[in-house]
């Protein structure tokens, strides 16, 4: 009885790597812009002091599968379009400045995306409350 | 009539906007390392594979928040401990070479997540096929 049931659990072992459902990766181009540089070209964009903004997202991926993992509830109409080219995607949270709060009480309150192109160009994604 | 209509489209228009669906951002803890040391310290752990991969990730985020981008179908299970810990994630797709293809035609085939800690410390997330 011991010798089916051990060959029944080889033959399952064997069986279940080849049953995983592998999905493909997509043809990917690699960027022209090392990551480096399209730090630095999200940086001069943005043009702000460090201690303002924070980096929480490096992407390069097409504007289609682009989603930033913070959201304050609204959306990025350019996104929406849902078609373009491979970009770099940076996201930054802002702390833009509360008047009724002190200055060591800032708090990050909105999310800068900024989009950049293959040939270096730039944007500041606009945002829209829903 | 008219300052009438006039009044109901400025009401409406207050009122849509103060219905608007803002959520507050989250306290995202500050990272005690910069973008340029978790880069630096990825690339160590990738070591001599540095040349078949391209960065396409990187995301200081909770590791309860991290989904890569790009999938194989997989998962990377270490992503159910510590839920609420901040990290780095960079993620890379890897040209892990396929034999049957001769070398300028190697596609990516493989997805390599490196999970950085606050104090410096990083790994491969393991993968299992799903």
């Amino acid at each position: 009885m011991k010798a089916p049931l051990l060959i029944l659990l080889l033959l399952l072992q064997l069986l279940s790597p080849g049953m995983a459902v592998t999905v493909p990766l997509p043809d990917v181009p690699p960027p022209a812009l090392s990551v480096e540089r399209a730090l630095a070209i999200a940086e001069k964009t943005l043009g702000r002091n460090p201690s303002e903004i924070m980096l929480v997202g490096v992407d390069w991926c097409p504007p289609s599968k682009f989603q930033p993992r913070y959201t304050t509830g609204g959306s990025y109409p350019d996104l929406e379009k849902k078609s373009g080219e491979y970009c770099w995607f940076i996201t930054f949270l802002d702390k833009k400045a509360d008047p009724t709060q002190p200055a060591d009480h800032q708090k990050f309150r909105e999310i800068t995306l900024i989009r950049i192109q293959n040939d270096g160009t730039a944007h500041i994604l606009p945002f829209g409350r829903d | 009539m008219k300052p009438l209509l006039l009044a109901v489209t400025l009401l409406l228009h207050l009122a849509t906007h103060g219905l608007a669906k803002t959520r507050p951002l989250p306290d995202v803890p500050p990272s005690a390392l910069t973008v340029a040391q978790v880069l630096d310290i990825a690339r160590r752990e990738l070591g001599s594979n540095g040349d078949t991969v391209i960065l396409v990730g990187v995301d200081w985020c909770k590791t309860s928040q991290f989904q890569p981008r790009y999938t194989t179908g997989g998962e990377f299970f270490e992503l159910r401990q510590n839920p609420d810990e901040y990290c780095w994630f960079v993620t890379y797709l890897d040209k892990k070479a396929d034999p049957a293809l001769p070398a300028d035609r190697q596609k990516f085939r493989e997805m390599t997540v490196i999970r950085i800690k606050n104090d410096g410390t990083a790994h491969r997330l393991g993968y299992i096929r799903t």
